[in-house]
């Protein structure tokens, strides 16, 4: 990059859509959009094995519902960022699969969602907090009693 | 006797400006779509068409500034990286164009991600 100097701020571009990180370049400059940091890490955090979902229980199901009718993403579910000018601090609420080991898989997810924000965003991440809100079992997707109707 | 409306066969040079930095953002390969915002400030009406994701406003030198507004593609390398790249590739394409010199600043925002599950932008 030309020019690394960071300027502008989350409050600077807030009018213009939540834009978070700016920095100059050579005559122009670059911004990210909270909305983005929100979706890298919510991708970082699925991309590690054990991690079954992201949200709560009311927010998957009210997910599931807004993604049906198109207003939803899953991709933002569980997923709360606060953005600075240089710096961003993440939390997650996910699911883990039976069996897994709870702290393994939190530090895996800590740990990936720091190196993909930082990675592609340029943001130092002040700390990634990850609340397991639930379990999942392989027979979780199956309904509970079979229809009485065909 | 009524007059045809006039029809408008060169586009200005902001219309321009803008088309040609919108297109050749566009033509990165990290970039899924330009995406006008939420509150549609990234859009520029072109003969009854409206580009999507760019913003051309005067300024008083005469030259434009020149703001986008992207949708990036996953997976996305740095994206100040991306946004120097594209810059250096519009300022390239408007040299070309003859419109290298009204072009002011070049902002480039990166307004949504499109992840791997998600569905093309049209």
């Amino acid at each position: 990059m030309a020019d690394k100097e960071t300027s502008g701020t989350a409050g600077g571009q807030e009018g213009r859509g939540g834009s978070a990180l700016e920095q100059s370049g050579r005559r122009g400059s670059t911004s990210i959009a909270d909305t983005v940091v929100t979706k890298v890490a919510g991708i970082a955090a699925r991309e590690v094995g054990g991690v079954q979902d992201l949200g709560g229980g009311a927010a998957r199901a009210v997910g599931s519902v807004t993604q049906r009718v198109g207003i939803g993403d899953e991709r933002s579910q569980g997923v709360s960022v606060e953005v600075g000018e240089r710096e961003a601090a993440v939390d997650l609420t996910i699911v883990i699969e039976y069996g897994e080991s709870i702290p393994q898989v939190a530090e895996a997810v800590r740990s990936n969602v720091i190196k993909r924000v930082e990675g592609i965003t340029g943001l130092s991440v002040t700390e990634v907090n990850v609340a397991v809100n639930d379990l999942h079992f392989p027979g979780d997707e199956q309904p509970d009693h079979e229809s009485r109707v065909e | 006797m009524v007059a045809e409306p006039l029809k408008r066969v060169l586009p200005s040079p902001r219309v321009r400006l803008a088309r040609v930095a919108l297109e050749t953002a566009l033509a990165t390969k990290q970039v899924a779509a330009g995406t006008p915002g939420r509150h549609s400030q990234w859009a520029t009406a072109d003969a009854g068409e409206q580009l999507s994701g760019v913003l051309a406003t005067v300024r008083p030198d005469g030259r434009y500034d020149v703001e986008l507004c992207l949708v990036a593609r996953w997976p996305v390398p740095p994206l100040h990286e991306l946004g120097e790249e594209i810059r250096a590739r519009v300022q390239r394409a408007l040299a070309r164009e003859g419109l290298g010199d009204s072009l002011g600043d070049l902002g480039v925002a990166f307004g949504d991600l499109l992840a791997p599950d998600e569905p093309a932008v049209e």
